[in-house]
């Protein structure tokens, strides 16, 4: 079938504006979603040009029924994670979110000799029925691809297109094996990662690490957005020093119930202040939920020891944001 | 009966806001006459929260206290404030100005000028009003003259309150009905915690306001003593007690007209963690961990002389104050202890 260039030109031309546009929705949707998921994703949305829609459209019609109306990825819109692990929450939110037309989780798909190590890739349409979608329904029936990857696989995708590795069977077998030998060190990097994330998670004993990396999603959900790891590191760490080892312990088991059980109120702070964050650096970082539980549980090692090693006029900051029960 | 609702002051929100001018005059002298404002203040969000941030420090001190409206007070502001309350602030201009003006009235030459600023507005999503009383300021201000590249200095008229400033006399009201508490409010005023209990110190709270400490004093005193002496009993280290007592026996005499368990924590108790115990102690005992006015009735003849008992049956009582100074004690190697005094007999009974 021949491809008419032109009418795809035409079509393009009047649809791209659309995409763009709802690729921003969509982007911004996803932006301010996924951090109730606890993470804080890279997320990037483009539009075809009119050369690559062409060029595909040429491409798939040698092998099936193909026209510009098949074509999903006319818009993509893509989310990088840092660990596996996080592809499951973005799945989770992704089939909560959208109209999911059809989902291909790859690494589940490819045979073990095959070579491969892609995104998640998942065609959709917006569900107009949510908010923040509600007044974008001239937008429900354009189709749009959402892939999914960590940072090891986006790493793996860019150097494998660059090196036009997918025409598999041209590769000389050498250096088809040297690509195999590539590609399952970007695998076993993503296992290793993810498995030192779930060992430092489950062990209390690296204390710092384990509350910073327990806390950090709090601050991706709350305040939608990443924090200085030095500054909390650092934070963290004289914190701990304010606390007996056995109020330590007390805040590693409670911090999360602390902060599930005040969550509204921490809603409302962060939004109330959401647009004076830079006021108060300290509250975009995920050390400010270990403060709050300590002036609560134990205001003494709190307000006893912080002007040693912190400015007094925040600590009023950080009381006063957080308020007083009166009983 | 509703639930009761756990106040939160970072729930405060501020809607309406109007500020009344009120001279310092004599006593009976009422020539120089206030300046009320005729409309609301316009704040923009920012300064909105700058004034609760100010209102939240100064009511969640420790020295802040409830109050309640008192029956037998002839001020009109209980009325004024209730009548707000219950209407979603309607005339919200013209309670405001009887308020300024119940103020000016009640003031005397010995209370400085001041501004009334009043706040109407929700705390837990239900009216609040909030009343703050500020002084004038004035202050020096730098601007950068870009053309000879140095600072000037210019002198800056009516400030009413900075970043750095505390906020002297603040109250907060709610309908209590909505929150099923028997408490009108929150007061916090720095200035009534000093020695002499007179009208200068007392006439917000009682003259303006028409309102009394919400726990009675007596009582108050009393369960503070009563269970601060309960969490000392708990401590192991003997020696460490008997000091804690003499703490408290001197913390009850101190000349001033209000208690505070936190002032006495921070005042007499050695670390951190102990703070943390006495207070977890007094709160468990639902004795609340803030200021209160002192009144020493039910309990003064309890802490005038302190009593150390011995196994052998030795008691050594000593009177207020002078127990430290006069009895040595040290804890020995085997867990027994160790009283040394040197004085002569003075009688044998």
């Amino acid at each position: 079938m021949a491809v008419n260039i032109q009418e795809i030109a035409g079509l393009w031309a009047n649809d791209e504006p659309q995409y763009k546009q709802l690729g921003k929705i969509v982007s911004d949707y996803i932006k301010s979603g996924l951090p109730h998921y606890e993470i804080l994703p890279e997320i990037s949305s483009r539009t075809k040009d009119l050369l690559s829609i062409v060029k595909k459209i040429k491409k798939k019609q040698r092998e099936k029924q193909y026209d510009y109306s098949s074509l999903w990825d006319k818009l993509g819109i893509r989310i990088i994670c840092t660990f596996q692990e996080d592809l499951d929450k973005v799945d989770t939110f992704l089939k909560d979110n959208f109209v999911i037309k059809k989902a291909e989780l790859k690494r589940e798909s490819i045979n073990f000799d095959r070579l491969d190590y892609t995104s998640n890739h998942y065609d959709v349409t917006i569900n107009t029925e949510l908010k923040g979608f509600e007044n974008y329904s001239k937008y429900k029936d354009y189709g749009f691809e959402i892939q999914v990857r960590t940072i090891n696989q986006h790493a793996w995708s860019n150097t494998a297109h660059s090196l036009s590795y997918k025409q598999e069977a041209e590769l000389q077998h050498s250096l088809k094996r040297r690509v195999y030998r590539l590609l399952s060190l970007y695998e076993i990097a993503d296992d290793e990662f993810s498995h030192v994330n779930k060992v430092l998670l489950d062990q209390p004993d690296t204390k710092v690490y384990w509350l910073l990396r327990k806390l950090e999603g709090k601050i991706y959900k709350y305040a939608q957005m990443d924090f200085d790891r030095d500054i909390s590191l650092h934070a963290i760490k004289i914190l701990m020093s304010f606390f007996s080892e056995e109020n330590q312990k007390i805040l590693f088991s409670q911090i999360d119930t602390f902060i599930e059980e005040n969550e509204s109120k921490i809603i409302r702070i962060f939004s109330e202040n959401r647009n004076r964050f830079y006021e108060f650096p300290f509250l975009t970082q995920p050390e400010i939920f270990i403060v709050w539980f300590g002036l609560e549980k134990f205001q003494f090692s709190i307000d006893d020891n912080w002007n040693n090693e912190f400015d007094s006029e925040e600590l009023v900051q950080i009381t006063s944001l957080w308020g007083k029960i009166i009983n | 009966m509703p639930k009761r609702i756990r106040i939160d002051l970072s729930t405060i929100v501020i809607e309406n806001v109007i500020v009344h001018d009120i001279p310092q005059h004599k006593k009976l002298d009422y020539t120089i006459e206030p300046s009320y404002s005729e409309l609301e203040s316009t704040l923009s969000d920012g300064l909105k929260l700058f004034f609760k941030d100010k209102v939240v420090q100064a009511l969640g001190s420790d020295k802040s206290f409830k109050i309640c409206f008192d029956a037998d007070n002839t001020s009109p502001a209980p009325w004024l404030l209730q009548e707000l309350l219950n209407s979603d602030g309607k005339n919200f201009v013209g309670s405001s100005k009887s308020l300024a003006k119940h103020l000016y009235e009640t003031q005397i030459g010995s209370n400085t000028a001041g501004i009334l600023v009043i706040i109407f507005g929700k705390i837990n999503d239900l009216n609040t009003c909030i009343i703050l009383k500020l002084e004038r300021d004035k202050g020096a201000q730098l601007t950068l003259d870009p053309e000879t590249k140095s600072y000037n200095i210019n002198e800056v008229q009516d400030l009413m309150l900075t970043q750095k400033t505390k906020i002297f006399k603040v109250a907060l009201f709610i309908f209590k009905d909505h929150f099923s508490e028997k408490f009108d409010g929150l007061l916090m005023d720095y200035q009534i915690n000093i020695k002499a209990k007179n009208e200068i110190v007392t006439f917000f709270i009682d003259k303006f306001l028409g309102c009394k400490a919400f726990e009675d004093p007596k009582v108050a005193t009393q369960n503070f003593y009563k269970h601060t002496r309960g969490f000392i009993n708990t401590i192991d280290d003997q020696i460490l007690k008997v000091k804690y007592l003499q703490d408290l026996n001197s913390y009850m005499q101190k000349n001033s007209n209000m208690l505070n368990p936190r002032e006495f924590a921070d005042d007499y108790i050695k670390t951190p963690e102990e703070k943390n115990s006495y207070k977890n102690y007094l709160v468990s005992k639902k004795v609340k961990f803030s200021a209160f006015p002192k009144d020493v009735y039910l309990v003064e003849n309890k802490f005038k002389k302190i009593t150390v008992s011995f196994e052998n049956e030795i008691t050594i009582t000593g009177n207020k104050g002078t127990f430290d100074n006069k009895v040595k004690l040290t804890k020995l190697r085997n867990g027994q202890h160790h009283a040394e005094i040197t004085s002569k007999i003075k009688s044998i009974n």
